[in-house]
């Protein structure tokens, strides 16, 4: 879909306002009273929740309709299987259905690596700006945090992260980093990783949330080196470029032995129907992911120009 | 839904003389999970439903949700690329209309993926290494597990001779104890307390152990007809340290959907809340609950018809000779005398008419009665 500069920058106007007026002064659901109080043209993109304003893609919503409204009443039945989505991930992402689990949201992987990687003894270790999840729950469980600050240039300092790793539990890392949109390439990755493989003990949770965006031809995913190696844990989730943040779907990819400590807590019967078949569908329809990438390049690159 | 008792049991007529006696029943989604009281056998992996199949071990609705919700269902898809919180109906609003309906305030209410998740953080939040888990045996499971994985100490006691929840007993054990985790009616015996009897359990649990937290799950409050019950929720309401789980996957029909709730004092809420995903729950699920759960004629009907199958299944039951707890749920807890290799023949048959029957479980041990 193209977007007309027009009628964007009118929304990123608007929706520019709201995130000025919503950072700091309340809950979401304020900023969403407020956003239906106005006609449905002028409602805002939400730009603090970096949601796909688009929606689901077209195969994705087939799936979800004609699987999950119609037949034999699959919304009443416990949704037991995973089996639709762990294929559809192996067959798109090339990982082994004995390295996948699957979490409500991403936000449950990262919950569940906190939870068992991290104790009052093994601290976490996360950016500062970065996504919040696991520091806030380690918090609730009495886990001490270590924030690093990110760099002049606003990336993750893997450097001072290694640093701060020695008798972690875990290391979030956020790549590229929520709030501040850097990257650090599969050259930088790898260089940390071997330095905390050396020096320290602790799993490294990478969050790719944000993987099918990126453009830069240096970057690599860590899920290969997550398959083999028994210390890093990647989290993905269908909440963007997919279009599914309603559906509270994402996944890890690990080692089985590493799979195999993180499901001795991790539940995954808080998984809805719908979003399973969602997922496996848009997963494997790339052509919309492809499409939904190159919408994002341009407009990023309208907004930072 | 109509039943075919012949072709339900007629290839295999119960045999009363095979002791020792093995126990079929109805389960909820503990189904593939270990439980602390013995099973005889794993259920197998099971498969999707097939058209039609009924599986009793799930204690579904077979008849799904109604069409408000089904609407709503197809609306929200589209609205999915939002995160629950930011859609409409949102979470928020769904804890309103729950708050609204219980006379309640929001921040006493707390959405669950599933009623499984507030299991869970009930027993994060409330026990620790020295403040053990009270609950019992058989009963739902998932409470026991989570306290076993956290080196939390669990006091499972027995239910009595009707198959009922020792309350006597599980009051004495609440002594010192985190969590006192109370299923009613309880799953899998069916068998419900009356009003009078939860009041006078969750005064004597405050007056021997003031700080333990009691969480009674009625995962199947909708369905039960029992005149003597009523819901512990007014109670939970204005009583520090009690708090009650409600799921929307049994009478709502939505249990794929994964939407469930908690309603207590606002405290005991707010603990609660620190150990749940901050967005637990999904737009499409949230909408369909939002549009179902005021609808009362539906609910009414869906009891009406869930009544009419247990008693026509509990009597036959009875009259062939077998034991039945009274149920107060949508699955029944049968003695059907049999060691588990003859339960194969009977789970084979119902099979072949889709439906799947549940595990099995070794008699229990019969303790004395709680209540005179």
């Amino acid at each position: 879909m193209s977007v007309s500069r027009r009628s964007f920058v009118k929304k990123v106007g608007i929706g520019s306002a709201a995130a000025a007026m919503m950072a700091y002064d309340g809950p979401r659901s304020v900023a969403r009273a407020w956003s239906l109080s106005l006609p449905e043209e002028e409602r805002p993109v939400f730009l603090q929740y970096n949601e796909n304003p688009l929606g689901p893609g077209a195969r994705a919503l087939d799936a979800m309709e004609t699987g999950i409204t119609a037949g034999n009443h699959p919304t009443a039945r416990y949704g037991l299987s995973r089996t639709a989505l762990v294929d559809a991930i192996t067959a798109t992402q090339g990982v082994p259905q004995a390295n996948i689990v699957i979490g409500n949201g991403s936000t449950q992987i990262l919950r569940t690596a906190t939870h068992v990687f991290t104790s009052p003894s093994k601290h976490l270790v996360t950016g500062a700006p970065s996504y919040g999840e696991c520091s806030g729950y380690a918090e609730v469980i009495g886990t001490p945090v270590e924030f690093v600050p990110v760099s002049t240039s606003m990336r993750l300092d893997l450097d001072a992260m290694a640093d701060a790793a020695k008798g972690a539990g875990l290391i979030f890392v956020d790549n590229p980093n929520n709030p501040t949109a850097t990257l650090h390439d599969g050259d930088a990755m790898g260089a940390f990783i071997d330095r905390v493989m050396t020096e320290s003990e602790a799993v490294i949770l990478i969050d790719e949330a944000y993987h099918d965006y990126v453009m830069d031809p240096a970057y690599r995913s860590e899920i290969t080196r997550a398959v083999r190696n028994k210390r890093i844990l990647v989290a993905r989730t269908f909440s963007k470029a997919h279009g599914m943040a309603g559906m509270r779907i994402g996944y890890g990819v690990a080692h089985t032995d590493t799979l195999a400590t993180m499901n001795e807590w991790h539940y995954d019967s808080g998984l809805n129907v719908a979003a399973i078949a969602g997922a496996a569908a848009s997963l494997r329809d790339t052509e919309h992911t492809a499409a939904e990438q190159a919408r994002n390049t341009e407009v990023r690159r309208f907004t930072v120009d | 839904m109509s039943l075919s008792r012949r072709a339900l049991f007629g290839a295999h007529p119960p045999n009363r003389s095979e002791r020792p006696g093995a126990l079929i029943a109805a389960r909820g989604r503990e189904a593939l999970v270990d439980e602390p009281w013995p099973n005889i056998d794993e259920a197998a992996a099971v498969a999707p439903p097939a058209s039609g199949e009924i599986r009793l071990m799930f204690n579904e609705n077979p008849l799904g949700p109604g069409e408000r919700a089904l609407d709503a269902v197809r609306e929200a898809f589209h609205d999915a690329s939002r995160y629950p919180d930011n859609t409409s109906p949102s979470m928020g609003d769904l804890q309103a209309a729950l708050a609204a309906a219980n006379d309640a305030r929001p921040e006493h209410v707390l959405l669950g993926a599933g009623s499984e998740e507030l299991l869970k953080d009930a027993v994060q939040a409330f026990t620790s290494k020295s403040k053990h888990l009270v609950t019992a045996t058989p009963t739902y499971v998932a409470s026991a597990r989570v306290a076993e994985y956290l080196g939390t100490e669990v006091k499972a006691i027995p239910v009595d001779s009707d198959g009922k929840l020792n309350l006597g007993a599980m009051a004495e054990a609440s002594r010192g104890a985190g969590l006192v985790f109370v299923c009613n009616p309880n799953n899998p015996t069916a068998t419900v307390h009356q009003a009078e009897a939860i009041a006078e359990f969750v005064e004597r649990v405050q007056h021997v152990s003031p700080e333990t937290v009691i969480h009674f799950d009625e995962a199947y409050h909708e369905y039960v007809t029992e005149p003597g019950y009523r819901s512990a929720l007014s109670l939970a309401l204005w009583t520090p340290n009690v708090f009650v789980s409600r799921t929307f996957s049994k009478v709502y029909g939505l249990a794929g959907l994964r939407i469930g709730y908690a309603v207590g004092h606002k405290d005991t809420i707010a603990q609660l809340g620190r150990y749940g995903l901050p967005i637990n729950t999904n737009n499409v699920g949230v909408a369909a609950a939002y549009a179902t759960f005021h609808d009362s004629v539906r609910t009414r009907r869906e009891k009406q018809r869930n009544a009419e199958a247990r008693r026509f299944t509990i009597d036959f039951f009875r009259k062939a000779g077998h034991e039945v707890f009274e149920s107060n749920t949508n699955f029944i807890f049968v003695n059907i005398g049999r060691p588990a290799a003859g339960c194969a023949p009977l789970a084979k048959s119902t099979a072949s008419v889709s439906v799947a029957t549940s595990r099995r479980w070794k008699e229990p041990t019969r303790g004395s009665r709680s209540e005179p």
